[in-house]
């Protein structure tokens, strides 16, 4: 049934962001987890991306988390020399976390998601209407 | 004379499925609403359906193979883009939605006031 059908497509991009605020949520708690020895590499920022694929099993397409990637881009230096992590300079490589661009993120994961949970109350109406029909 | 065949009721029921179609189309383009390059379809009009509703592919036995994408939605062509690609605007599935749940209501409502007319007659007043 096709109302049947859509709740399953707004839970699916429901769980897809979610799946986003969590990579969100990694980021900015990984914010200052710099390497552990000079010239290691600190955290890199994780990416999350979405595709749209065909559910066999609801036979139609739905919203999946493609590919959890991480992102290119320098590191910012700080100097701190007294850090177990300084190079010779005394140059401390950051993790390329912006914390501006994941609240953006984070904003844009909260928007959709309630966007989803209102389709789903809207479909849960007409579904419920449907039902009563029959009494 | 089957009353379910003919009329309004009839007509009622076309227009609800047509409305759980569309209902589940405009779900996925919200579901996708941050997918790159998705473009949004939306369902043909409903007058446009009731019209040319032979020309689908009619499935008269169970184990009939079912089209993966519905016939009657078609990809909207002329969308303003983002920069990865994707097509939804977000207010105007909104939009649609509710005018989904409006019609909705009314199909249902139709379809109960015409089957209580034959309770009527049947003598069951309820």
């Amino acid at each position: 049934m096709d109302l049947d059908r859509a709740l399953r497509i707004s839970a699916a991009g429901m769980q897809a962001q979610s799946t986003r605020l969590r990579v969100v949520a990694e980021n900015l708690a990984n914010r200052d987890s710099t390497g552990q020895s000079p010239g290691a590499d600190p955290y890199r920022r994780k990416t999350v991306t979405f595709r749209n694929r065909m559910d066999r099993e609801l036979g139609t397409q739905t919203v999946r988390v493609g590919r959890i990637g991480t992102a290119a881009g320098d590191f910012p230096l700080r100097f701190d020399p007294s850090h177990p992590a300084a190079d010779a300079r005394g140059y401390v490589r950051m993790p390329n976390v912006d914390s501006m661009m994941e609240t953006m993120d984070m904003r844009e994961a909260q928007r959709s998601y309630a966007a989803n949970l209102q389709v789903l109350e809207v479909t849960r109406g007409m579904l419920t209407r449907t039902i009563e029909a029959l009494r | 004379m089957d009353p379910t065949r003919t009329g309004p009721i009839a007509l009622a029921e076309t227009r609800l499925r047509w409305l759980d179609a569309r209902q589940r189309v405009l779900a996925q383009n919200v579901a996708n609403a941050d997918t790159p390059g998705f473009r949004p379809s939306d369902m043909r009009p409903f007058a446009q359906a009731l019209a040319g509703a032979q020309g689908a592919m009619a499935q008269t036995d169970p184990r009939h193979l079912s089209p993966t994408r519905d016939v009657h939605a078609q990809r909207e062509r002329r969308v303003e883009r983002s920069m990865d690609g994707n097509g939804v605007a977000l207010d105007r599935e909104a939009m649609r939605i509710a005018d989904t749940e409006t019609a909705h209501a009314l199909a249902v409502g139709l379809h109960r006031r015409y089957l209580g007319l034959f309770r009527t007659a049947l003598g069951r007043n309820q």
